[in-house]
């Protein structure tokens, strides 16, 4: 570790005394030319002085013109600034309240006249920015505070505002509140880069649903409050700008001003602000509360010197966990009497003298806390310094999973903690009129835990009712995981101005730290066939994680304690060919450098020849080339091109690699007896049930009693060395035109190519040699039906090595691709035809494909969540966050009655098509011993019948004929477009889709004046209208982990096919929320939400 | 002018859109299966008329000894059925049974509403002939479980042994038995004494028409004799 340390260090050795110039992407810049007109002819007046100064804090910004009167003023903070030109023998020049946005170059360019003695001063300005500016080249938004308050939010998270963006399409978590993430650009919001004020604020380990650091507490990492502006990237080709093959999501704080101002807000619901559940009963959340309170002040410690600004936020709330218990009328119901439920926790109380908790209405709460401190020291007019810190803390009750399929007593449920610091430092500097500097350093530390509410006791679920289970226990994950995260981050641009061109140097770093405890059943997991089963103490399924003390060093709990440096230099010019033509291009080279070597497996060495779980990637340097244009077609900046092409540098989520760390199967040893949902029970020596006592500790290999061979067996996960961090190659065109005063339209295509996808293949795993002959014709190895691969399943001689279960390598490859085309029109508030009106109105048309969409965190979830046709040779295929349709309107009407009193209507809707999902089988088609149904479905003809399918004859309670299922069976695939166009073939993976969403949320807002200029706002947020208008509307309906399995196979001695090679099927209509169909209505997002706010500002 | 006709294209270009694009493409819509038929028999020790209620509909009430039938239930998925007398659940759990589409099911009902209500294990599909069939089938089912002195038993029809096989409790005909129309008289009889134990007399048999000749407990169970019953 400590020779990697060097480079690092090296690094701010070289950048650290170029604390000088200019603007990065959380500041601003001004430029222009100066020209003045002596004897009637313009000319640029070399070395005139500009000065910006900032209308609310005072700080001062200057620079001087260089050759042709050119200026630039980098590293301004956003907001307003009066600027004035001066010239000795000319009248002072000066424009007043121009705004400056982060990452914007705001063009103001002076026209000086000579003095004389009586003339007064007289400006001739023209400025652009916004859509206009010079310095928007690609796609990205940027939402301006008055729309961050005007939106819609209940949350009052990034990603309720983010959506503006028409890229974006809000991701959820299905049936509760929790966190939503955002996807741009049809990506997994893993892959996007969120930042506030430029420093990294991801969730670097990438657990949580939102992407942010905190989010896996569902906690916001930042108030809203806090918020001056946020910016919304999908193809910045500005070459600073990286760590993201999705979208890059930046948040400026706000700062303090030479004015004290303030606000103080409480929002609330309650099971009265919330719709009926969308089923027959219609009924009403028992309990729900959701309150939300803080405040904001920002003034000044020493005027125009010193400023400060803080914001605080609290949210707590309580969300009913509704699933009824044998129940019909419920839209989620747990078909197993509550008698059963009984008999589980009496026989765990008296076998075992452990509580397994209640069955009864349980409130899931998550409290969040959140504190950002923000000061601007202006040290002089060359030296401006920010400091920065975040407090977040967050908890959530977690992993009381309650639905159709499985019901959980109270002893599964965890608290998850999340405490996260950040702490950011930024030094702006001028060094001479031609050199410009910013720095950036932070610190971020992040620590994750899970309380767990009982004794020690191993995960249990008892197989109930048709395939229910109830569950009890620490869950299996939670038993014993924890995560430390420390970044520290270091970004300095240095920027020269040389005549026409400006050329940037940088460099950004950032030193990951991970401390990672993540054994899964740590205490033991068991699962019984039946009732009667756990009363015997016989199980069927049993698996255990131990440690190997002889390497821990009597650790029983040994962490994966690993850091990695991804250190990354770029160089950029932005040539302004004409005044009307910008040109930018630049280089980014990004290597990553692992720091920690995993541990040496040599067994797993002796077994996979030429690999080795302690080897790491190889630091392959990453290439980032990217140009860009911006032509002013017009010459008035009514109407622009613009575009470029570049590659994009993202970023790997740090538990696909940190899997390596913990699962080198030397320092952690995981066992496994029976099969997940086998009704067979685990033998002892003797071929008798083993008998299993819950109370005692989990046994192991080699313990008395352990029914298993006494051999250690573990999972092992490794990296290729030649794998490499995503990256995607974007290429955009697209043109602004002002149509008319106020609206302006914006088209644009994007393409992008995806390179470095993760991949991921089980290569423990042994082909299948069997042969089936069918209509004469011999199969070997492969399906009979299909020709998909086959693998050896459940057999003894299934695995290439027995010392390991699974052994999953992560890797990379080159495929996949989005594209996207966007129209969008945008109406200021100052528009001639409703004044006060302000909208944004976007159409988006695209498609994705992945290898793999990448939504799990452990190797083997990552591995098996994939539906495909051979999961260790996975092909691009339409992606999960594939949005080919999205309308968005965002708007807002403010009717303004007097001073300080107005009220502004705003409305957000999006209609975008539903998530596409996969077809798979119920049972492990291809022998990979995949558990979850990753196999994609053969859409059968009517000539396959007896002779490539026949129908497993049903039994029990299902009273139907062979005959009658198959018909079912070709009435579901011929009424089915894709289904009739892919019969005879394997479905591709999501290939289905979800129905249409149709999201409409509105926000009313009162302002009523108070003491003095003081105002109080009072608000109303609705969130999904139009299933307040008809309770029919605004249902969110989603399929399980985008895969419906709804074929099953019959399985004999593992295998689908009968003596003929003939696949056995089965099939029945599936019924969801207790009606037929496969989508699941959500019980949350479908119900109308309202949120009652009052704000208090001065 | 502009002020009017801008919003006026806006708003028509949303619809236009909306309408363009809020499809169902791919959507997976299940279509209706032919609904079925069932009929429910009452074969129970003590439920008088008990109710089945399926799929949440109305339900359909058999009398102890007889049957009915009704038609016009969902098919291909599993439904619910219910079990009451005069409203009150005679059986506590909600049964799931998953019906052939376009069929005809008989299911026996038996147990106590002292013990368990239940079904039988299997369900009998029935069969419909085409209208010009000149003949009847005819099959049987032993539902006299409890009944001691008639454990196995063989059907006649106006005095001559019409099934082959013996039947004991719970068992159905393995076959349809052909009849010709005509007025009929049915006995069971103990296949080991050949005792009468159960007769049903004056039966109209038509052409064209499925029979199901069944057995059922009287009420006190009988030793040697049972309830005869056909539908």
């Amino acid at each position: 570790m400590i020779r990697f340390f060097y480079p690092f260090v090296l690094v701010l050795l070289i950048v650290i005394p170029y604390q000088l110039c200019a603007q990065g992407v959380t500041t601003g810049t001004i430029s222009g030319t100066v020209t003045g007109a002596v004897d009637g002819v313009s000319n640029g007046l070399t070395g005139a002085t500009v000065k910006a100064v900032s209308v609310t804090t005072g700080a001062i910004y200057g620079a001087i013109a260089r050759t042709g009167g050119k200026y630039s003023i980098r590293g301004l903070r956003p907001g307003s600034y009066n600027i004035t030109s001066t010239y000795i023998g000319f009248v002072v020049a000066e424009k007043k309240q121009v705004l400056v946005d982060a990452g914007e170059t705001t063009t103001i360019n002076f026209e000086m006249t000579v003095l004389t003695n009586t003339q007064t001063a007289e400006v001739v300005v023209v400025a652009d920015s916004g859509t206009f500016s010079r310095s928007k080249f690609g796609s990205g938004t940027i939402i301006d505070q008055a729309t961050i308050s005007n939106a819609p939010t209940i949350n009052r998270s990034i990603s309720d505002i983010a959506r503006i963006n028409p890229y974006t399409n809000q991701t959820q978590t299905a049936g509760s509140d929790g966190l939503q993430g955002v996807s741009v650009a049809g990506v997994n919001s893993r892959f996007n880069n969120f930042q506030i004020d430029g420093a990294v604020a991801n969730d670097v380990f990438a657990l949580g649903s939102a992407g942010t650091a905190g989010s896996q507490a569902n906690a916001n990492f930042i108030s809203l409050d806090a918020i001056e502006r946020l910016r919304v990237n999908v193809s910045p080709y500005d070459i600073r700008q990286g760590g993201f093959t999705g979208g890059l999501v930046n948040a400026i704080t706000r700062g303090g001003t030479n004015t004290f101002t303030g606000s103080v807000f409480l929002y609330g619901r309650n099971q009265d602000l919330v719709g009926l559940s969308p089923d027959i009963s219609r009924r009403k959340f028992d309990s729900f509360s959701d309150v939300q309170f803080g405040g904001r002040l920002g003034g000044p410690i020493i005027e125009n010197k010193l400023l400060f600004h803080v914001t605080a936020e609290v949210r707590l709330r309580s969300l009913p966990l509704e699933v009824g218990i044998n129940d019909p009328n419920s839209l989620i119901n747990f078909p197993v009497p509550t008698r059963e439920f009984d008999s589980v926790i009496s026989i765990s109380k008296r076998l075992f003298g452990y509580d397994p908790g209640m069955y009864t209405t349980y409130n899931n709460r998550s409290n969040s806390y959140n504190v950002i401190a923000r000061l601007d020291y202006n040290i002089n007019d060359n030296n401006k310094l920010q400091f920065r810190h975040n407090f977040t803390y967050g908890t959530q009750d977690r992993n009381l999973q309650r639905d159709a399929l499985t019901y959980s007593l109270s002893s599964r449920l965890n608290t998850f903690e999340s405490l996260n610091n950040q702490t950011v430092l930024q030094l702006n500097s001028i060094i001479s009129e031609a050199v410009s500097n910013e720095l950036r350093l932070s610190f971020t530390k992040t620590t994750d835990n899970r309380l767990l509410p009982t004794d020690p006791f191993p995960e249990v679920r008892i197989q109930v009712g048709s395939g229910q289970n109830i569950a009890f226990g620490p869950e299996r994950s939670s038993q014993a995981n924890s995560l430390d995260q420390t970044v520290l981050a270091l970004t300095d641009d240095i920027t020269f101005y040389l005549g026409e061109h400006t050329i940037t140097a940088g460099t950004h770093n950032e030193l990951s730290m991970f401390n990672n405890l993540f054994i899964q059943d740590y205490y033991g997991s068991y699962q019984f066939a039946s009732i009667a089963d756990f009363a015997d103490s016989v199980a069927n399924y049993y698996r255990v994680s131990y440690a190997n003390q002889a390497i821990t060093q009597g650790n029983l709990q040994p962490r994966a304690d690993w850091s990695m440096l991804q250190a990354g230099v770029y160089v950029m010019d932005e040539w302004d060919i004409t005044p009307a033509l910008r040109v930018i291009g630049g280089l980014r080279v990004d290597v990553p450098i692992f720091l920690t070597a995993p541990f040496e497996n040599p067994l797993f060495s002796q077994a996979f020849p030429g690999l080795n779980t302690s080897a790491t990637p190889q630091n392959a340097f990453l290439f980032s080339p990217r140009v860009g244009f911006n032509y002013d077609i017009s010459g008035d900046r009514t109407f622009q091109v613009r575009g470029g092409t570049g590659i994009f540098t993202g970023r790997v989520a740090a538990v696909w690699l940190s899997n390596q760390y913990s699962n080198t199967g030397i320092d952690i040893f995981r066992a496994q007896l029976g099969g997940n949902n086998s009704q067979s029970p685990i033998l002892d020596s003797a071929g008798n049930p083993a008998k299993w006592d819950l109370s005692a500790t989990a046994p192991k290999p080699g313990d008395a009693g352990y029914p298993g061979l006494p051999i250690n067996t573990s999972a092992v996960n490794i990296t290729d060395k030649n794998f490499k961090t995503p990256q995607v190659w974007r290429s955009t065109v697209g043109t602004d035109i002002t149509l008319m005063k106020g609206l302006r339209l914006t088209v644009e295509g994007m393409y992008g190519k995806f390179l470095n996808q993760v991949n991921y293949a089980n290569l423990n795993l042994k082909r299948s040699n069997a042969t089936f002959i069918n209509q004469g014709v011999t199969y070997v190895g492969v399906s009979p039906v299909d020709g998909r691969p086959l693998y050896q399943g459940e057999t003894a001689d299934s695995l290439v090595s027995k010392n390991f279960t699974q052994v999953l390598l992560l890797s990379s490859e080159d495929a996949g691709y989005q594209y996207s085309v966007m129209t969008q029109l945008q109406l200021e508030e100052n528009n001639p035809f409703i004044p006060g009106l302000s909208a944004m109105l976007a159409y988006t048309h695209g498609g994705t494909e992945d290898i793999t969409s990448s939504t799990s965190s452990t190797a083997l979830s990552q591995w098996n969540g994939t539906d495909g046709i051979d999961p260790n040779n996975l092909t691009a295929a339409r992606s999960n966050f594939d949005v080919p349709h999205r309308l968005s309107l965002n708007a807002s009407y403010k009717i303004r009655w007097a001073e300080n009193i107005s009220t502004t209507i705003s409305l957000f809707y999006s209609g975008n098509s539903g998530r596409p999902f996969s077809m798979s089988y119920i049972n492990d088609y291809n022998g990979d011993n995949a558990v979850g149904g990753n196999d994609l479905i053969y859409v059968p003809t009517r000539a396959d019948y007896n002779t490539k399918v026949v129908v497993v004859p049903p039994t029990g309670t299902d009273l139907r004929t062979p005959n009658q299922v198959w018909e079912q069976i070709m009435a579901l695939v011929e009424g089915n477009d894709i289904l009739r166009e892919h019969q005879g073939k394997i479905l591709p993976r999501n290939a289905m889709r979800e129905p249409f969403v149709h999201q409409l949320d509105l926000k009313l807002a009162q302002r009523l004046p108070a003491f003095s200029t003081h105002t109080i706002d009072i608000t109303l947020d609705v969130q999904n209208v139009l299933n307040l208008v008809n309770a029919e509307w605004g249902l969110q309906k989603y399929v399980n982990f985008q895969s419906a399995n709804i074929f099953g196979l019959g399985l004999v001695n593992g295998k689908p096919f009968d003596a003929q090679g003939r696949l056995r099927m089965t099939y029945s209509e599936p019924v969801t929320n207790g009606a037929p169909g496969i989508y699941i209505v959500d019980n949350f997002y479908s119900r109308w939400r309202m949120q009652l706010g009052v704000r208090y500002s001065f | 002018m502009n002020s009017i006709r801008l919003p006026n294209t806006i708003i028509l270009s949303i619809v236009s859109v909306l309408l363009l694009i809020s499809c169902t493409e791919n959507v997976l819509v299940f279509p209706d299966s032919k609904p079925a038929r069932v009929r429910i028999v009452n074969i129970t020790q003590d439920v008088s008329n008990l109710e089945v209620s399926i799929d949440k509909q109305t339900p359909l009430v058999a009398e102890r000894g007889g049957s009915v039938l009704a038609s016009n239930f969902p098919a291909g998925r599993p439904v619910s059925f219910t079990f009451s007398e005069q409203g009150k659940l005679v059986r506590r759990d909600t049964l799931y049974y998953t019906l052939g589409s376009n069929a005809n099911l008989i299911l026996f009902v038996k147990g106590s509403a002292k013990g368990l209500v239940e079904f039988f294990s299997v369900a009998q599909q029935d069969t419909v002939l085409p209208r010009d069939a000149s003949n009847a089938v005819l099959r049987f089912t032993h539902g006299a479980l409890e009944s001691l002195g008639a454990q196995t038993v063989l059907v006649f029809a106006n005095g001559t042994q019409l099934m082959t096989e013996e039947y004991d409790p719970g068992i159905t005909s393995s076959k349809y038995y052909s009849l010709a129309p005509g007025l009929y008289n049915f006995e069971l009889r103990d296949a080991f004494t050949n005792e009468v134990v159960g007769v049903k007399t004056n039966v109209q048999i038509s052409a064209a028409q499925s029979y199901m000749l069944f057995s059922f407990d009287l009420l006190p169970v009988q030793d040697k004799q049972v309830g005869v019953s056909i539908f």
